[in-house]
């Protein structure tokens, strides 16, 4: 079920608004996707908490990793098309961020935490979130599934650290 | 005998390339628009000034995080610098991305020289693991698509370009390269069929130009020539999104005679060229000279090694023309017309028939089916005194011919090898067919190959006929067919020469072998 915001109406985020920062603003927002529905709302949360992740480990926010290598055509300051057609040029930017934080992140964790941020940084609206969650009845940018991963990894991070100690 | 250099016309398909390897040209950018919007650059001059004010780990990777994803990398090359002298501060990746910050980068190139097969299956190797963690990747599956097409593998060729049609339905991009696939798979209908359904192709000038170029193809007229028209008259969007319309629509102009307006929309099409416009005005510059060039730099480019190719055989530098085929070859690898030069230049005009056979491999391995291509390949084997191998290959083009390859070549090319199997009158009977129904010049290049395969198989030197070839010869006006015809002629001299020079080698040894008898005679006369 897709859930309509108050305002009925698609909305154009104003990337020029000083309060929003950029850094972390997800993709279809920097792109001027209209965002519609909840859900949208509710993913452009999803892809922030990555995001966060991101930063952790590589000192950069997703965003910086989907900018940097990208052309500068397809750069969200200088396309004019619709976010869908961007999307294809963001996929090996998206890919190669992913391989930069597995190389950052330490093989206890990686698997999972890699895993987890490829749901929630997505480029791909669509895509993001957990989309067997959606298949088992639960919400699919539902958050509570991530809070308990990073939690478990969490403990066993220090839980490997204490053994060393 | 004879090769065929091109099927006689030039279309505005769509280039394909990997895509790390597309000339990043406007197609790629978004629909065109006469003005981009202002951004607001306020959060990344703040960032920078907070570096300035205080200079620290903090404040120098904000900077240049906020200049990467701003597309304003210039900005912080200070805090970048900072950063790079402070390397315990700061995560290794933060420290490559100072680094890439601080150094120009480069989109999409070409390499100088590839084995494109052994590539093609890298690529297949590669993309097929990783589409499993990441199966919606448009670009891979084009990647793979294409690599497919440069193997020889048609069939996994259009499985991986349906998966991309299925992932971006209406992309510009994916609908003009699985256009050309279908071209490449002889399938020039449905490729019309997929960009006349996309609802934007009445607004896009990208499949517009694919529109009018298929229906050039198809011999038909074009759906949306109207608005394309409009389009270029009224539009007022940038140069460089126009440049592929402008040039299929002169082209649709100069087929149906509108000589003038062809011009025209050439010189349009000329303002920000891609290299698929510059190797068509070469190509249109060849039948008719007072369509304007582009300005020499547009030919440096490592993407333009096809305009090059026309341009040096339209000045007749042979050796650059092969050199400029061979990059074409490696740029284009699933498609035949690249090979199909390079071995006609290689094999008509330098006589290198191992260069010739190399390319005809290499793009049959890509289109087997190309029937232009497989005449060449039978040629070059024949000329290499590969004559079996020859009529197993010729016995591969069947009807229906592909349009293009001319019945006077096919004629011709049986006529070589009636000669190399030694039966004379079968060759000269064909060689005569040929020249009845070649028309123009061409009848005067079947001549120049009979006296050039009589010459190599039969060792005769028929006088009459190379004389009249080459009396006639200077009135030719095609450059390729005259040096082409010339080359035959000359070659077919040398051969006749080392023919008797042979004789005469022949008959010096045997007196000196008689000589040699004779004394070791006379010395056992004496001895006794």
């Amino acid at each position: 079920m897709q859930l309509t915001a108050p305002s009925r109406r698609p909305e154009i985020e104003d990337i020029n608004d000083k309060t929003r920062d950029l850094n972390y603003a997800p993709p279809e927002v920097l792109y001027r996707r209209a965002q519609v529905t909840l859900d949208d709302r509710f993913a452009a949360d999803l892809y922030q908490l990555g995001s966060v992740a991101v930063y952790l480990f590589t000192s950069t926010g997703m965003n910086a990793h989907l900018c940097r290598d990208i052309p500068p055509m397809h750069h969200w300051n200088q396309w004019s098309g619709s976010y869908e057609d961007v999307l294809p040029y963001l996929a090996p930017q998206f890919e190669s961020a992913i391989s930069r934080v597995s190389d950052a992140v330490d093989s206890l964790v990686r698997d999972e935490l890699i895993g987890a941020i490829r749901q929630l940084c997505n480029p791909d609206v669509n895509l993001r979130g957990d989309l067997g969650h959606k298949l088992a009845g639960q919400p699919r940018y539902g958050v509570r599934r991530f809070v308990s991963l990073f939690d478990r990894l969490a403990t066993k991070a220090e839980h490997a650290l204490k053994i060393k100690r | 005998m004879t090769a065929q250099a091109h099927d006689g016309s030039r279309r505005m398909l769509p280039r394909w390339r990997y895509g790390s390897r597309a000339e990043l040209t406007a197609e790629y950018a978004g629909p065109p628009v006469s003005q981009h919007r202002t951004i607001d650059h306020g959060p990344l001059n703040e960032a920078i000034a907070r570096f300035k004010r205080v200079a620290n780990a903090i404040t120098a990777s904000e900077a240049v995080e906020t200049a990467v994803v701003y597309g304003q990398l210039n900005l912080a090359e200070d805090a970048a610098h900072w950063l790079l002298n402070h390397p315990d501060t700061v995560a290794k990746d933060l420290l490559v991305l100072s680094q890439e910050a601080l150094s120009p980068k480069t989109f999409n190139t070409l390499p100088a020289s590839i084995d494109t097969v052994s590539e093609a299956r890298r690529i297949v190797a590669a993309n097929r693991r990783i589409l499993r963690t990441y199966p919606r990747n448009v670009g891979r599956w084009l990647d793979l698509s294409r690599a497919y097409a440069v193997l020889g593998l048609p069939d996994q060729s259009w499985k991986s370009m349906e998966v991309a049609l299925s992932l971006a339905p209406t992309h510009r991009v994916t609908q003009r390269v699985a256009g050309r696939l279908l071209v490449h798979l002889h399938k020039a209908d449905e490729a019309y069929q997929l960009v006349v359904r996309n609802a934007i192709t009445e607004y896009d000038p990208w499949l517009m130009a694919f529109e009018i170029a298929l229906s050039d193809l198809l011999k038909q007229s074009p759906r949306f020539i109207k608005q394309a028209r409009r389009f270029l008259r009224d539009s007022v969007v940038p140069p460089a999104h126009v440049s592929e319309l402008a040039s299929a629509f002169g082209t649709w102009q100069f087929r149906t005679g509108d000589v003038k307006g062809a011009r025209k929309s050439f010189r349009l099409a000329g303002i920000a060229p891609t290299e698929n416009t510059l190797a068509q005005l070469q190509w249109m510059n060849q039948k008719d000279s007072a369509i304007v060039l582009p300005k020499e730099q547009n030919y440096e480019s490592s993407f333009a090694a096809e305009a090059r190719c026309w341009r040096a055989l339209q000045a007749s530098k042979w050796e650059s023309a092969l050199r400029a085929a061979k990059e074409w070859q490696q740029d284009e690898g699933f498609s035949g017309r690249p090979a199909i030069v390079a071995s006609y230049v290689a094999l008509s005009i330098l006589r290198d028939y191992e260069e010739a056979i190399r390319a005809c491999k290499q793009g049959l391995n890509a289109d087997s089916g190309d029937q232009l291509l497989r005449n060449n390949y039978v040629v070059a084997l024949a000329k290499s005194s590969q004559i079996d191998t020859a009529i197993e290959e010729f016995v591969k083009i069947q009807e229906p011919y592909q349009a293009g390859y001319f019945p006077f070549v096919r004629m011709a090319t049986a006529g070589l090898l009636a000669f190399g199997i030694g039966d004379a009158d079968l060759g000269t009977k064909l060689y005569k067919k040929a020249a009845e129904v070649a028309e123009g010049e061409n009848r005067l290049l079947v001549l120049a190959h009979q006296f050039n395969a009589e010459c190599t198989f039969l060792n005769i030197n028929n006088g009459d006929l190379e004389k009249e070839v080459r009396i006639r010869l200077e009135d030719m006006k095609d450059p390729i067919a005259k040096a082409a015809a010339r080359s035959a002629l000359d070659e077919g001299q040398s051969l006749i020469a080392l023919h008797t020079s042979d004789v005469t080698k022949k008959i010096e040894a045997t007196l000196k072998l008689s000589h040699r008898f004779d004394h070791l005679v006379l010395s056992f006369d004496k001895s006794t």
